[in-house]
């Protein structure tokens, strides 16, 4: 139980760093980063190797990858976040130029399901689809302690890192910089015209929730151990989506509630229940709960549990805009046009219902 | 030269089942608005269908058909329930992507429960072996090649030739004027989610026979090529869709002949980044300037 306990409280700790910088992306910033999971990874991988050692080294098992050393405590928790940011500094100069906001979620979800294929498929980089194992525990040789023991300095090393990354974000939503940021993500037209410069702003955060997601992946691999292609498919980063949406997005506090409710109970508990049917049952029901949980969340309570606070536009659903406002918007369709008017801006077909709830969204979106 | 003809008889395969997808997803796309990132799910359904029917006894020719017929009405169930009761309570573009990744989810780990996550092989006879030009087809290879030029063939001369084309193109173009204009619009959606879900499953079909293996994440994994495809001819331009799957297929297939096999699939997002740095409403599409959904 102790066990569980402990393994519990260093998934809350991974899920709540992975959450807040993707908040910090797609909540703060308007950034639809849906390939969120493979900076995680990165940084997994980066952990892995600056931890596990060369190739050649006599390894006991049987793993080929491209370049390995054995570096003392803090520096692979540091090289995992480094390898984040640095990928997201690589993809960021193309991924975050002005474009549709689902065109930019499309075109991170390719990369992400490309980049799984990549790495599966050629067993030089990270030891293909069997991925990296026995990776050590930091201080695992230093302190001298039960497993259990360990496990539970090792969740509270977790929560302090959780603790530091939620300070970060919470300082960079509440400086002027998040304020700008928000401004961007809710009409990056306006934002530009007072001289905010969105490329630079979207480059800072991108690399920012990059390096903090690099962060949760060392966190991770380097408790559980073993990181493999199977560990960071497309559809995880839905996971730590769904944390955000449902505890509140542009809220970080929301993000660590969504992490405990999502990250906790839909994505890990699950493994440790008795098994019901074949292998692998409950994974299959798990992810469709996932779907599902999207949909109900979406249609009842867009907003989150903890709304975003602080906005301007209370009468509007703020977060709902955070989804679906400003950089929808190509930059040409800005003039004053019968179809673009709020009240009738989603379709023809809209009927009344419907056309009241487009009316309250409208405002804040609408044609200036 | 062997290399290069082979690489290019690939290349063709290749490029028309990612056509018969791409076309659909292009279709529904320019229509409703909708970046529905669930068609992958509904290529690996349209797959499984018709291996489950195939080794039922039914002809794969037939199993096709009533895959494809299956996908369409699931779109159609899709399109019609889920993303009407969205668009109708105004939710925008990102709302919707968001909405069709948890449609993925659904309908990709619910086969996956039915199927107990297995990857089938189709055991399926190609047919005899066809030499051409240095290039070999299989008669599988070669009907999936025909059919995807005959569907080009008629799906473009039904978008520019009937009175539905025009009805879908004016839709498309600006739903509002479409229905001022008497066109019944929410048919015509029916009419696209229809089309698009049979192009879908036959694309998965195709898909299929080409790999001989699939499982419930095949369509998925495919879809990285089939946006780019997409958004390389610009939204809503269904037959440039259809050539830049075609043109597509060919670079990747002929870069893998030429060895890096591993890592011609990332030609496919190498040119979807490229091509949103220089000219990101793609070379041919008019409806880049949309914001409402359709659907």
């Amino acid at each position: 139980m102790s066990y569980y306990l402990a393994t519990i409280v260093i998934y809350f700790g991974v899920y709540g760093l992975g959450a807040l910088a993707l908040n910090l992306q797609i909540g703060l910033s308007g950034i639809a980063n849906f390939g969120f999971i493979i900076f995680e990874s990165a940084g997994a991988y980066a952990a892995a190797i600056t931890s596990i050692g060369p190739a050649s080294n006599g390894h006991a098992l049987s793993e080929t990858y491209f370049w390995g050393i054995n570096l003392p405590f803090p520096l692979p928790l540091l090289a995992g976040a480094l390898a984040g940011g640095l990928l997201a500094l690589i993809m960021g100069p193309v991924t975050m130029r002005k474009m549709r906001r689902d065109y930019q979620a499309a075109t991170m979800l390719a990369i992400s399901i490309i980049a799984t294929q990549v790495i599966s498929n050629d067993i030089h980089i990270f030891n293909g689809n069997a991925g990296l194992a026995a990776v050590p525990s930091p201080l695992s040789g230093h302190l001298n302690v039960s497993t259990a023991t360990y496990d539970w300095i090792y969740a509270g090393y977790a929560m302090v890192l959780t603790a530091i990354g939620y300070v970060i974000c919470k300082r960079i939503s509440m400086s002027p910089f998040g304020r700008s940021l928000r401004a961007l993500r809710d009409d990056d037209d306006a934002a530009a015209s007072i001289g905010k410069y969105a490329w630079a702003m979207k480059m800072k955060v991108f690399v920012a929730g990059g390096a903090i997601a690099g962060l949760a992946g060392a966190l991770l691999v380097q408790y559980i151990g073993a990181w493999s292609p199977a560990a960071w498919q497309y559809a995880e980063t839905f996971v730590l989506l769904q944390c955000v949406i449902l505890g509140g997005i542009a809220n970080d506090k929301g993000a660590l509630l969504g992490a405990f409710v999502v990250g906790v109970f839909l994505a890990e508990a699950p493994s440790f229940l008795p098994a019901i049917g074949y292998p692998g049952l409950i994974n299959n029901l798990q992810w469709i709960l996932i779907g599902v949980v999207y949909i109900i969340v979406l249609w009842f309570r867009p907003q989150g549990l903890i709304p975003e606070r602080g906005s301007l536009r209370l009468a509007v659903n703020p977060a709902f805009d955070a989804l679906t406002g400003g950089s929808d918007r190509p930059r040409r369709l800005r003039r004053r046009s019968a179809t673009s008017r709020p009240g009738v801006a989603s379709t023809a077909d809209a009927t009344a219902p419907g056309s009241a709830a487009v009316a309250t969204t409208g405002p804040a979106v609408g044609p200036r | 030269m062997q290399l290069l003809a082979s690489g290019i008889g690939f290349g063709i395969v290749s490029g028309a089942v990612l056509a018969l997808g791409a076309m659909g997803f292009s279709l529904q796309f320019g229509m409703t608005n909708v970046l529905n990132l669930a068609y992958g799910s509904l290529m690996s359904m349209g797959a499984l269908v018709a291996l489950l029917l195939n080794e039922n006894g039914v002809s794969i020719w037939v199993a096709a058909l009533l895959a494809a017929v299956a996908v369409a009405l699931t779109s159609l169930l899709i399109g019609s329930t889920i993303y009407r009761a969205f668009a109708r309570r105004g939710a925008r573009l990102f709302t919707m992507a968001i909405l069709s990744v948890a449609v993925s989810l659904i309908v990709d780990f619910g086969m996956g429960a039915i199927t107990r996550s297995n990857v089938y092989q189709f055991s399926f006879p190609q047919g005899a072996i066809h030499a051409f030009l240095g290039m070999t087809f299989t008669t599988t290879q070669l009907i999936i090649v025909a059919s995807a030029a005959v569907i080009v063939a008629l799906l473009e001369g039904m978008l520019h030739y009937t009175k539905l084309g025009v009805a879908i193109r004016a839709t498309a173009a600006n739903t509002a004027l479409a229905r001022a204009s008497g066109i019944r619009t929410s048919l015509v959606v029916t009419v696209t989610w229809l089309t698009s879900g049979a192009l879908c499953g036959l694309g998965g079909v195709a898909l299929a026979l080409s790999y001989l293996t699939v499982s419930f994440q095949t369509g998925t994994t495919f879809l990285p090529y089939i946006l780019a495809a997409v958004i390389v001819a610009g939204i809503g331009a269904v037959g440039y869709a259809a050539l830049s799957a075609l043109i597509l297929a060919l670079a990747i297939q002929i870069s893998g002949a030429f060895g890096a096999a591993e890592y011609n699939v990332v030609i496919a997002v190498g040119v979807l980044l490229v091509m949103l740095m220089v000219r990101p409403q793609g070379f041919f599409g008019e409806l880049w300037e949309k914001v409402q959904v359709t659907a």
